[in-house]
């Protein structure tokens, strides 16, 4: 078989160096006409051909919209905010830009009409975290670019969702607990507050049901406003032996109510939850919490926001994000 | 320059059928010697190139398919169609598949497949679940990256392709809420197949979530149904409508309603999970969740690929979610 014909190859007979060849053969500028002649004249001869381009980087430069709502921006530490930090570099590393719009309280509302971006061109958009049903498809009428909602879903919109698995994920912290010999066992979170919070709660059912066990407790730990919620709840008179927590605001104010209480973490009350975002609770505490990549979610949101640009996506539909359990010391092993 | 010379050029000539053909070039049964040697003179005549038309399978990746014989035993069932969905995507990726069935008696007695022999195959694709220890146990032998279709197995380490189950009944049965329905009753399994549960849990989830209580006598959970071994014992009051956890026991219950005089969806409205139905009048009317085998196929093999090329080891679990195809077998009970 012939061997294929290189830019080295052409470069050894031009005498130049193959930065000059690959310079002149892709019409960028830095060398003098004679060279240019000369390797264009010898790539014709030897038959060099370019190879194609790879499929999947058309080396375009895409600009995506990124919407956050106010609320999110405002939490210290923000989720949200880190997602975003994480879709932008995913962005960067295929050649995209993303601009941020915070859209506050009276936007989401939609006191007047939506602009969205009006100076920036932009081909494509992310929702990050759970904005108003009105204002998504208010946004997605006006715009005539792809929307990726992530970390929130909405069934009856025709559109793509990138969601960390609230469902299996706390599934498996609650069978963490039951592994370590705990029955009695109270969720906590208010599971009609969002579409997470009602699958996490459902996930720990699963766990117990599988588990053959019964008693299941709920405390809810919010109280919804209009605008986001509010943290607040009552321990139970008689405390179960250990919590799931369906958020990490609530885990915080779980563990500042038990101590108050005198209640010993994890020796009288054991605690897992979902997302650790917080490194570390007072007293060296660490939570056992399942946890998605958060890298993981910003590189398939991103994906598939570029396969919609692209014409190439050809369905709408939920993607479930997988994570791992992270171990902490919160959880107590129970005798049988 | 000059076109190759093909198979059909040859037969034209000759006025037979490509198949005569190829049988005769390719040394197969079926063709009379006589035939035969016209059939070979004529290829030399033309400057018909053997080698370059038999490319040699050298160089592309063999895809190892296996299923449990439980689960393909008889007629079109659904792995098989998933099998063949297997095959056409493995051949868009220009890979070739072999198939192993694995007995029941070969899955209790830990006997590896032979498709795991050294060197054999560069990638395996599981279709529906085997027992956790039979799968530990080709994994010990095979050398070669699996991916799970339809099932998983988290301590495998094997990544997954499956479809949405949780999302996928929660749409169903969103669906018949908000076709007006309060009362809805649940067929299926709960405990005993993790799909079939998270099913389950995607109707918990929206009657939790619309403030429907579950009644307990309309959920009707036995395995003995769900393979139709048991018929299915009705509860005296009936809800307005059922959720089932797939298109077979919708089919079977149908036939049960049937029995006992009640109208699909007069009476009574039920959706299921698969939109694979053969052989049942149901199926054309049966509203339920489309399973995109076609995309599944796709996306294991796709992840197997990459895998084998060395150019992903990533674990990963692929829930694919997809739409509710909407028939006739749900009555409105709006105003």
């Amino acid at each position: 078989m012939e061997k294929k014909v290189t830019m080295q190859m052409i470069a050894q007979r031009a005498g130049v160096s193959v930065v000059t060849v690959s310079n002149v053969l892709s019409g960028k500028k830095g060398a003098s006409d004679q060279v240019r002649n000369l390797i264009f004249a010898l790539a014709e001869e030897t038959g060099y051909r370019r190879s194609a381009p790879k499929a999947k980087d058309d080396g375009q430069t895409y600009r995506f919209g990124v919407l956050i709502a106010e609320r999110y921006v405002k939490e210290y530490p923000s989720f949200y905010m880190h997602i975003y930090k994480e879709i932008t570099q995913e962005a960067a590393k295929r050649g995209c830009i993303t601009i941020l719009d915070v859209i506050d309280e009276a936007c989401e509302r939609i006191a007047d009409p939506v602009y969205i971006f009006p100076d920036a061109e932009i081909d494509g958009l992310l929702i990050i975290g759970e904005m108003s049903s009105l204002f998504v498809d208010l946004v997605r009428g006006n715009s005539k670019v792809p929307v990726v909602g992530v970390d929130f879903y909405d069934v009856d919109k025709d559109m793509d969702f990138i969601i960390a698995d609230s469902f299996r994920g706390m599934q498996k912290v609650t069978e963490r607990l039951i592994e370590c010999g705990h029955k009695d066992i109270a969720f906590l979170g208010t599971p009609r507050a969002t579409n997470s919070i009602m699958d996490r709660y459902m996930g720990y059912c699963k766990a117990l049901l599988l588990n053959h066990i019964d008693h299941t407790s709920l405390i809810c730990d919010r109280s919804m406003g209009e605008y986001g919620s509010v943290i607040e709840f009552d321990l139970p008179s008689e405390l179960p032996t250990a919590f799931v927590c369906n958020c990490e605001r609530s885990t915080a104010l779980l563990i500042e109510k038990l101590k108050e209480k005198g209640v010993k973490i994890p020796e009288d009350v054991s605690i897992v939850a979902f997302d650790r975002f917080l490194d570390e609770y007072p007293d060296g505490l660490k939570v056992t919490t399942y946890e998605i990549d958060e890298n993981v979610l910003a590189r398939i949101s991103v994906n598939t926001l570029l396969k919609k640009i692209r014409g190439n996506g050809k369905r709408f539909g939920i993607r479930m994000v997988d994570g791992i359990i992270k171990e902490g010391n919160t959880v107590k092993r129970r005798d049988r | 320059m000059a076109r190759t010379v093909t198979l059909k050029d040859i037969a034209n000539e000759l006025g037979t059928s490509i198949v005569t053909v190829s049988n005769a070039l390719s040394g197969k049964k079926g063709v009379s010697e006589a035939v035969r040697t016209q059939v070979i003179e004529m290829a030399r005549e033309l400057g018909y190139d053997n080698a370059k038309q038999n490319k040699s399978p050298k160089g592309k990746v063999t895809i190892g398919v296996i299923v449990s014989e439980q689960y393909i035993g008889i007629g079109t069932s659904f792995y098989w169609t998933m099998y063949q969905q297997a095959v056409w995507a493995a051949s868009i990726y220009k890979a070739l598949t072999t198939l192993e069935i694995i007995s029941t008696d070969q899955e209790k007695q830990l006997e590896p497949p032979r498709l795991a022999a050294d060197g054999a195959i560069d990638g395996l694709i599981v279709i529906g679940k085997l027992e956790k220890i039979y799968l530990e146990c080709i994994l010990k032998v095979l050398k070669v990256p699996v991916v799970l279709l339809d099932f998983r197995c988290e301590e495998s380490g094997c990544s997954s392709v499956m479809s949405n189950n949780y999302i996928g009944m929660y749409k169903m049965t969103r669906y018949l809420l908000k076709k007006g329905h309060r009362s809805i009753g649940y067929v299926g399994e709960v405990e005993t197949n993790e799909n079939l549960c998270d099913r389950y849990f995607g109707y918990r989830k929206v009657m939790e979530e619309w403030g429907v209580p579950v009644n307990q006598e309309w959920v009707i959970a036995d395995p003995q149904v769900v393979s139709q071994k048991a018929a299915i014992s009705l509860p005296k009051t009936l809800p307005t409508a059922f959720v089932c956890c797939n298109d077979y026991v919708a089919g079977f219950l149908y036939d049960r309603l049937s029995q006992m005089g009640y109208r699909v969806p007069e009476d009574i409205s039920m959706v299921g999970y698969d939109n694979y139905l053969y052989g049942h009048s149901l199926a054309k009317k049966l509203t339920t969740y489309n399973v995109d085998m076609k995309e599944m196929a796709v996306a294991a093999v796709r992840m197997l690929l990459k895998k084998a090329d060395g150019k992903s080891d990533y674990y990963n679990i692929v829930y694919l979610d997809s739409q509710i195809v909407e028939r006739d077998s749900v009555k409105s009970l709006k105003e």
